[in-house]
This record gives C-alpha cells, structure tokens and sequence, in this order.
C-alpha cells in the first residue's frame, strides 16, 4: 500500500492541502459550480490556482534554502536569511517603493536583484576573512545587519500616510493580487532553485562528512558549496521578491520533515520542499481567509512556525 | 482608539480669548496677541497670532492653510503622499519655500523658529512632539477622519489665522451644499440605493485598501445616496482581495489615488485589465468610475469637500442631477478659493466633462 510508506505522506498531504485550499476563500461556492458559473470560475482559476501555485512555489524554495544552509553551516537553526539574501531583497524592494512607488514591476524586480546583491556581498566579504564557513556566517549577519539598517532608514524618511504602510505591509509579507502575469516572471528562477537542489540532494550527505573525506571520493565540496549558495540564493530572492519578507518557514519545514524521514538528505531534501509548500499554503489560506482584510502572511507563519519549532527543539533536543 | 480619540476630543473654545500683553522694548510698545486653541486631545496650546510661521507634519493640513489664502505662512510640511500638484498649481514657490521634513527632528523644527505646529493626533505619544513642547514650542494636534472633524479643523484654522468669519463662510457653504445633496438623495428608497465599494490603490500590484467603519469614503457615499458595502469593517484601512470584492459584488465601484503618477484613473485601468475583477457586477456592467483628482483627490476631507460630494451624488444618481455641471462649479470654487484659473490645474477623473 504506497500511502502506508513513509517517503509519500508529504507529497500526498500537500497534494491534500493544496486541494483544499482551492476551495476555501472569503468568497464561498458550491464546487460543482467552478465550470458553470463564471463568477466561481473566475475565482478558482484566476485568483486561487495562480496565488497556490506561487505560495507553494515560494514554500518549497524557502524550505530548501534553509535546509541547505542548514546543511552548510551545519547549523540547525540557519534559515534563508542567513546570508542576508532577504534584509537584501526586502531594502531592494523598499528602495524602489520610496522613490518609484508607481511601477509593481520595478519593485519586484529591485527586491530580486537586491537579494542576490547581498548574498554576493557576503561571500565577497568573507574571502576577504579567509576563515570559511564562520567567516560566511559574519559577514553574512554583517550584511543583514547591514541592510536591514538602511531599510530602518527608508522607513524614517518614507512618506507617512502612503509608502510607510506598503513598507511595512511588504517587510510582513503577502500574496495578495497575485495573478498569473506575476507568477511568469518569478516562477523561472523559484524553478531553477528548487530542481537544482532536490538534484543536490546527494550532495549534502558527502558534504556532511567533512571536506576530506569529500575531497577523497572526489567531490569539489567549495565548488558544490557556492553551487549550493547560489541556487538557495535564487529561490529565496525570487520568493521575497513575488510576496515580500515570509519569516520562520524556511527554519522550521526542514525540522518538521527531519521528524518523519529522519536526516538522511536524499529523503529529507524532496521532503522539506513539500513541508515548505504545505506550510506556506496552510498559512496563506488563513491569511485570506479569517478577516475580510488580508493579513499579512508573516503574522500567520509567525503564530504557527515559532512554537512547532520550539516544540521540536524541546522534545528532540538541539544537536 | 481613533474613535476614543474623537469622543474625548474637546469642542473647540469658540471665540478664544485673547490676552493682549505690553511689552517694554526700548521706546516703542509692541502689543502681542495670544490665542488659546484647545486640539483634538484636549490639549491647549497659546500660539503668536497672527502666525506668521507654521510647520506641518500632517498631510491634509497644507491644503486646508492655502484653502485659508495662508498658504505663504508655511515654512515646512508636504501634503498628502508629498506630491501636491494641486499647490503647486496655486503656488509655483511652495516647494521651494517650504522645507520637507519628513522626520520631526527637534532641533530642525526648533530652528525653523515656527508659531505653530500642525500635527496628526494619532503621533501625539510618539516621537519628539513631547520634546518640542518642552521647548515652548506650540504643538497642535489635529485629526481628520470624520467630517465633523473636518468642520473643527476649519473653525481652528480661522482662530489660528484670525480669519473667523471666512471660516464660518465656508462652514455655511459646506452645510448648505451637503444639506441641497441630502434633499434630493431623501427621496431615494433603500432598495434603489446602488451597493458602491470604494477602492483606493495600496501601491502594491492588484493590491487596494477599502475605508472601514467611521472613514469619511463611507460617509461620503452614505450622504450621495449609495450604500456602502465596506462600513461593517472595522475602521481604518482595509486591505481586501478580489474574493472579498466577489462576496460583495458591489453595483459600482469607485476608484482613488493620491498621486498624479498613478492617479484614480490608471487604477480604474488596472481593475479593468484585470482578469481577476472581470465576472464583478460591476466590473461587468461598467460602473467603475475614477474620483476626480486634479493633485487633491476629491474624497479626502479638504477643500475639494463640496466638489467631492457632487460628484460622487451624481456618479451614484446621474438622473437626479442632469441640471448640474461639475465643471462650472469646480472653476468657480478654483477662482473663489484658490484665486487659480481651471486651465492651470490638470485635473483627471471621470464624469466631470
């Protein structure tokens, strides 16, 4: 019985979670009215399918940056942003919205390039420390301190009554107007992301055992790294950039999944993506759905992220 | 806590009294008036009067000073989003006379050496306005959500400037054109009350915040005859989706801006364009109207107030007002108020050819 096998209950309950969220919203419908009625077809297809796909797109990327940092900086509690590539991308975004509030386009596209601006900064910074990996996780705080500073700034100076709120609303989080014109432009290097590291899977675990023994069974382990960074980097970016800063997600999918398929990461890799996505979509469906207005989604995966992960913590204890 | 803010908010003192004290200065005596204005925390403030310099850090207040022909006396502060094109119309100079300052830094504001600061009640805990108090600096805090607010601030701004008659001139002219509205939606019965819902761009894609409960938007399309859709939100701006739009589906829909880069007409554009609002009665019907916008929106309470309510009773009930032009009234008050030709001021919006 394959349902009864371990390895396919995250792909069946996301396959679930993403079902069920089609059908739930502000707006109710009967089900068997999406091809009859324009109105329900309009809204499953135009507003619900691209907002899921993109919040499960933006789950999976988040929950593989942080597993692969994770794995990196051999660091259980690495998320992200450990390199700074979201204070990066949300400044990015920030900027363009202070001084070209009027263009969507130019903002994402400025929280995207920002993102991966920042993760480069780090690294650059850290060759210059010559001390590997601790000198990766300076300079990269360094950079996230760095920019989340000069956002401190944007917000001092913004326009009050406007820009502030898109500001803060964006450091929040949301995927609200998403439709799928957004999702074509974001979608390519969410894709490029995620592909490149369920493909790495293999990698992680040789990694793992350290950079000699690597080294001996042939493995560039510096060049898989930066591989690794670069492709975390561009899946987290492009997640900032389509809805904003969403905290906690990528910390705490890959301890969930760790709980089922233990720390092998030729299971844990494919399983903290589906984690990431079912999270995500879990949290953005209360996010649209609780309150006529939208809440912003990091208030949501707040609420649920922090405690499952103190939860975890407590009961399995940090190694 | 607005609306507590607005229950506990004293009346304004009429007729403040003035204190006039004799100074000795060499040989000649100079006579200084003091006014007492009481804010809408309760606060009294005595302010220099006239006032020749004022600071502003709320962005519907310098509208209101120039409504006022005052507009000179302003040494820093910006409207609403900063952009101003409706002031820059009336005063070419303003924004280089007035200093934007967008934080209240003490000594900035301090140096500025101002009679009076405008400031919103909602920052009145916040920031340096304790400081600047302390430092013998005037600190008026005034809140605009609701009209009669609106109508306070008016009659504060005649004590301020010392001109109280002009201020009740226009209060009369507000009460009279509300009241010529009012009589003719009167007769509409509930059911012929088209559901309106009133959008406002959120400067984020596809993304509009919809006024809840107290603000003025509801007001303003209760008073045109229409039913809002939005009221039963709590108060403040909501951010809604498309979802929540579709449970509504509203009659009409009404769109907003405050900038001329991406005014009330382009976000009309947007919702059209958009895949998501196409199946919306509204949407469907063709009842998206844009707000008229000529650098002020008409739906903010300032002195485009009159206009606003006209245009907004007649895009609701075209039928009740054929004999109503909104261009002549909108020239006249131009000239009236602003002393501006309607050919200077650049001016978007539907339904006011």
């Amino acid at each position: 019985m394959i349902i009864l096998n371990k390895n396919y209950v995250f792909p069946f309950l996301f396959a679930g979670v993403f079902l069920f969220s089609l059908f739930v919203g502000r707006y109710m419908f009967d089900p068997s009215l999406i091809f009859t009625n324009s109105l329900a077809n309009n809204i499953f297809f135009d507003i619900r399918l691209p907002r899921a796909i993109a919040v499960s797109l933006a789950g999976a990327s988040l929950a593989l940056a942080g597993v692969s940092f994770q794995n990196i900086f051999k660091n259980y509690l690495a998320g992200p942003n450990i390199l700074g590539v979201t204070s990066g991308s949300a400044f990015g975004a920030s900027i363009a919205i202070l001084f070209f509030a009027y263009n969507p386009y130019l903002v994402q596209f400025s929280a995207f390039i920002f993102g991966v601006i920042a993760v480069y900064i780090a690294y650059k910074l850290s060759s210059l420390l010559k001390s590997g990996i601790v000198g990766l996780i300076l300079s990269g705080m360094a950079i996230s301190a760095f920019f989340s500073a000069m956002i401190g700034l944007i917000k001092y100076v913004a326009d009050p009554y406007e820009k502030l709120p898109t500001i803060v609303f964006w450091l929040l989080g949301s995927f609200v107007g998403l439709r799928w014109v957004d999702l074509g432009i974001s979608v390519i290097p969410m894709l490029i992301g995620i592909i490149g590291l369920v493909m790495l899977k293999w990698v992680f675990n040789i990694l793992a055992t350290g950079d000699e023994n690597a080294k001996s069974l042939g493995v560039d382990s510096k060049k898989l790294k930066n591989i690794t960074i670069f492709l975390a980097t561009l899946a987290a970016s492009a997640s900032t950039s389509l809805a904003g800063m969403i905290q906690w997600v990528g910390v705490v999918s890959p301890h969930i999944a760790r709980l089922l398929v233990g720390v092998d990461n030729r299971k844990l890799v494919p399983a903290s993506a589906f984690v990431g996505a079912t999270l995500l979509l879990l949290c953005d469906t209360l996010a649209r759905t609780l309150t006529p207005s939208e809440i912003p989604i990091s208030i949501i995966t707040s609420f649920i992220g922090a405690p499952i992960l103190i939860i975890i913590l407590s009961k399995r204890g940090v190694k | 806590m607005r609306t507590y803010l607005v229950l506990f908010s004293i009346l304004l003192v009429f007729l403040a009294g003035c204190i006039s004290t004799e100074s000795k200065v060499g040989d000649t005596t100079t006579a200084v008036n003091m006014v007492s204005v009481t804010d809408f925390t309760g606060e009294t403030s005595t302010i220099n009067s006239p006032v020749e310099r004022v600071v502003s850090n709320y962005g519907l207040i310098p509208p209101i000073i120039y409504l006022f022909g005052e507009g000179d006396k302003i040494v820093a502060g910006r409207g609403v989003m900063g952009a101003d094109e409706f002031i820059d119309a009336v005063d070419p100079e303003f924004k280089t006379r007035s200093k934007d300052i967008k934080s209240d830094n003490v000594e900035e504001i301090k140096s500025l050496n101002p009679d009076v600061i405008f400031a919103p009640s909602w920052g009145s805990q916040q920031g340096q306005y304790p400081q600047l108090k302390s430092l013998g600096v005037p600190v008026v805090f005034i809140d605009i959500e609701t009209s009669s607010n609106y109508y306070k601030t008016i009659e504060m701004m005649g004590e301020v400037f010392q001109k109280e008659a002009y201020a009740q001139e226009l209060i009369d002219y507000y009460n009279q054109s509300t009241n010529d509205v009012l009589k003719r939606t009167a007769s509409i019965s509930e059911n012929e009350k088209p559901r309106v819902l009133f959008l406002v761009y959120d400067q984020k894609k596809n993304s509009y915040w919809t006024p809840g409960g107290e603000f003025y938007q509801n007001n303003l399309i209760t008073m045109a005859g229409g039913k809002t859709v939005s009221s039963d939100l709590p108060t403040g701006k909501a951010q809604i989706n498309v979802e929540q739009a579709a449970s509504w589906n509203p009659d009409i829909i009404i769109t907003s801006a405050h900038t001329m880069e991406y005014p009330s007409t382009k976000v009309k554009e947007d919702i059209l364009n958009d895949d998501g609002w196409k199946e919306i009665n509204a949407v469907k019907n063709g009842n998206v109207y844009a707000m008229p916008f000529d650098g002020e929106s008409w739906d903010t309470l300032g002195p485009k107030y009159v206009l606003g309510l006209y245009w907004t009773a007649k895009t609701l009930h075209p039928d009740m007002y054929t004999d109503f032009d909104i261009l002549k009234l909108t020239s006249s008050e131009y000239e009236r108020f602003f002393n501006v030709s309607i050919d200077e001021v650049t001016l978007v919006g539907d339904n006011i050819e």
